[in-house]
């Protein structure tokens, strides 16, 4: 190789290492193969990459920030000391934990260390100083940097993003959370009180309606005193069922599972809208579309104001035809179906959707005709629900409408044939007007002359004996007076609400000094916690005002049974 | 070249300067070598240029031949002495410069005379 040759060389080589310099290359040619380069493309990619993620921090964060490996500021950030308003020096170290809210600062302090020792992302929310004395919500994450994907921890890169507005929105959604709720807890107790105060003098309206009704013979007069009878029964009505309905949505029913014999709740069901179908000329047929569980899992007390709902509303609004009630199981879905078929005036399509809300009824001008509180679908459906199920409807208007119950059954038993099943279940009496007799003693406590009176008027017609007080103090004194005589109360009837001393107290005083007998409470007052105060109070059993006769009767009549129990066995209990 | 002479003339010439181009086709410095020397092919058109382009992807064995060791490199290899342009050949005065192009062509005018 001569010197123009070398010389010639050493020029290319020069040019090379200058094109490799200037990145004008992009491949080199080795021995055996060819090496594309693409260092300019990389590079490219980078400072592309570079460039999005700090439009994506400068859009989303108001500041960014970097620490040593120890989670130290060693170099303050210029958006740090602006965003928090930090004095230059001031974030160096540990200082930018002074920037935190007095009250998040420990738990920041804390997570921080958290997250260097665990080399793990931080992501935490807290109140961040912001100009003049202000306190702004920010959200704070920080990750680790690695020198490669499994190399130590280099630094800590940071970044904090206001959401001010956001926690605001969130405050005041919960302050209105809040007011809503204490707002649906008053309502409920105004419908507690306002049943409260209606059931009370209805009580006497029923009851004197009863009363002067056995004394009247003229058909004018008895037909008053009927129209009197069912207009407060129908708003009595109301009442129990915007109870219940404030129950529902106070989650307040409490669903009592228990085995129930399918046969014997339809049989059950069947006799108590016998009557209303005789009265509307309607038959009530029931039909088995497959075989039935024995007996089934649920709340036999909601299933049964359910169908009775149901059946009741097909009775009303149907004219002529009949009423049917279908029964089925669905094996698969483990269900208990009922169909509610009748042949009533239907319901129009845009209606439908509406059904189960509250106050609906299917056509205004048929509903005075029908009567109802347009409440009864509504608790329908939700105690459906609440079993497991819901309640569908078909219908076609002019040709009737088909209310399709399902419910879950639990676990249920052997699957039967229902037809042969309700044959052998001996046909129940039908309610009888006859008074049942009763052979007692009772002491009937109530501050309200009137109610004193009715209840006194329905006692000893029914044979038995009453002495009555007008208060809680009255009361322990006759039975003091009583033990010490020969006579003996066998049930107290004490009213809850009196004054001076209310039935409750008086109960706990009369168990205290021994008193064993039954007391039976008589409040006005329907809600489960107002019964639950009852029983610790050491009642025996609850009746609530209104007063119906039968209840009360069939109550005082267990009673004086079970206290004759106690007498003839001389086991006086504490009660 | 004189103008009075047919176009056709000119082109029937037997080229004097003849170049190849090593490129790594489809590479973005190569794509721009290649690019330029077209420029410069158009726009100095009284450059007689032969020139060849070889994608050292398909044939490294030529580069290998030519000592040429990166792309894009452009080599002169007729009339000696042999000059290589390794770059995106951007500086387009300084390449006519590099090939002795200007010389070159007087050279070229003379032989006919000669």
């Amino acid at each position: 190789m001569n010197e123009e040759d070398l010389k010639q060389r050493l020029g290319e080589a020069e040019a090379t290492i200058d094109a490799l310099r200037r990145q004008e290359v992009d491949a080199v040619v080795g021995s055996d193969r060819v090496m594309v380069l693409r260092l300019r493309e990389a590079e490219q990619k980078l400072r592309e990459s570079e460039q999005r993620f700090r439009v994506l921090v400068e859009t989303t964060a108001q500041a960014v920030w970097e620490t040593d490996a120890a989670g130290r500021v060693v170099q303050e950030s210029a958006t740090w000391l602006q965003y928090t308003g930090q004095k230059k020096g001031g974030s160096l170290g540990d200082g930018w934990l002074q920037a935190f809210h007095p009250d998040d600062r420990d738990e920041m302090r804390e997570k921080w260390r958290e997250a260097v020792d665990s080399q793990r992302t931080l992501d935490a929310e807290c109140r961040l100083h912001g100009p003049g004395d202000t306190w702004r919500w920010t959200h704070v994450r920080a990750a680790p940097i690695r020198e490669s994907a499994d190399g130590p921890v280099t630094k800590w890169v940071g970044m904090n993003s206001d959401i001010t507005r956001r926690k605001t929105a969130e405050a005041l959604l919960e302050q209105a959370r809040d007011r809503a709720e204490s707002a649906s807890e008053a309502r409920g107790e105004f419908v507690a009180n306002m049943s409260h105060e209606i059931r009370t003098p209805m009580t006497a309206i029923l009851g004197y309606a009863d009363i002067l009704g056995n004394r009247l013979d003229d058909p004018d007069d008895l037909e008053c005193i009927e129209t009197i009878r069912s207009n407060g029964r129908f708003l009595l009505q109301i009442i129990n069922d915007i109870l219940d309905l404030s129950k529902i949505d106070a989650g307040q029913i409490p669903i009592q599972r228990k085995d129930v014999s399918v046969a014997e709740l339809i049989i059950e069901i069947l006799q108590l809208m016998e009557v209303p179908a005789k009265e509307n000329r309607l038959s009530l047929q029931v039909e088995f579309a497959t075989r039935l569980p024995e007996t089934i899992e649920t709340d036999p007390l909601r299933l049964r104001q359910i169908l009775v709902n149901l059946l009741g509303n097909a009775i009303k609004f149907t004219t002529e035809g009949e009423v049917r009630l279908i029964a089925r199981f669905d094996s698969e879905r483990n269900r208990i179906e009922f169909d509610v078929v009748d042949t009533g005036i239907g319901i129009h399509p845009a209606e439908r959707e509406h059904l189960f809300e509250p106050f609906m009824q299917s056509d205004a001008s048929s509903t005075r005709a029908a009567g109802g509180t347009g409440l009864g679908l509504t608790i329908s459906r939700q105690l459906a629900r609440m079993l497991g199920g819901d309640i569908a409807v078909h219908s076609r208007l002019g040709e009737g409408s088909t209310f399709m119950l399902s419910i879950d059954c639990g676990s249920h038993g052997q699957l039967r044939e229902m037809q042969r099943e309700l044959e052998n279940v001996s046909p129940v009496d039908a309610k009888t007007s006859d008074t049942p007799q009763l052979r007692g003693r009772i002491l009937l406590v109530d501050d309200r002359r009137e109610i004193r009176f009715l209840a006194e008027h329905l006692i000893t017609d029914a044979g038995a004996s009453v002495i009555t007080a007008g208060g809680g103090e009255e009361a322990l004194a006759l039975i003091e007076e009583d033990r010490t005589g020969e006579a003996t109360v066998d049930v107290i009837l004490m009213d809850v609400q009196m004054p001076v001393m209310d039935g409750l107290e008086a109960t706990r005083r009369l168990r205290q000094k021994g008193f064993d007998r039954p007391v039976v409470a008589l409040t006005a007052s329907a809600m489960q916690k107002d019964r639950d105060r009852c029983f610790a109070a050491g009642c025996n059993d609850f009746i609530s005002k209104p007063i119906d006769r039968d209840i009360l009767l069939g109550k005082l009549s267990h009673w004086i049974e079970q206290s004759r129990n106690v007498a003839s066995a001389k086991t006086p209990s504490d009660g | 070249m004189s103008h009075a002479e047919p176009v056709a003339q000119a082109n029937e010439k037997r080229p004097a300067i003849h170049l190849k181009l090593f490129v790594a086709e489809g590479e973005p410095n190569s794509t721009i070598a290649q690019a330029n020397l077209r420029k410069l092919q158009r726009v100095n058109f009284q450059f007689d240029l032969a020139v060849e382009i070889v994608n050292v992807l398909d044939d490294y064995q030529a580069a290998l031949e030519h000592r040429v060791l990166v792309t894009p490199c452009l080599v002169l290899h007729t009339p000696l002495p042999r000059v290589m342009i390794v770059g995106t050949l951007s500086d387009q005065e300084k390449v006519i410069g590099a090939l002795r192009l200007i010389e070159q062509e007087r050279l070229v005018e003379q032989e006919p005379t000669e």
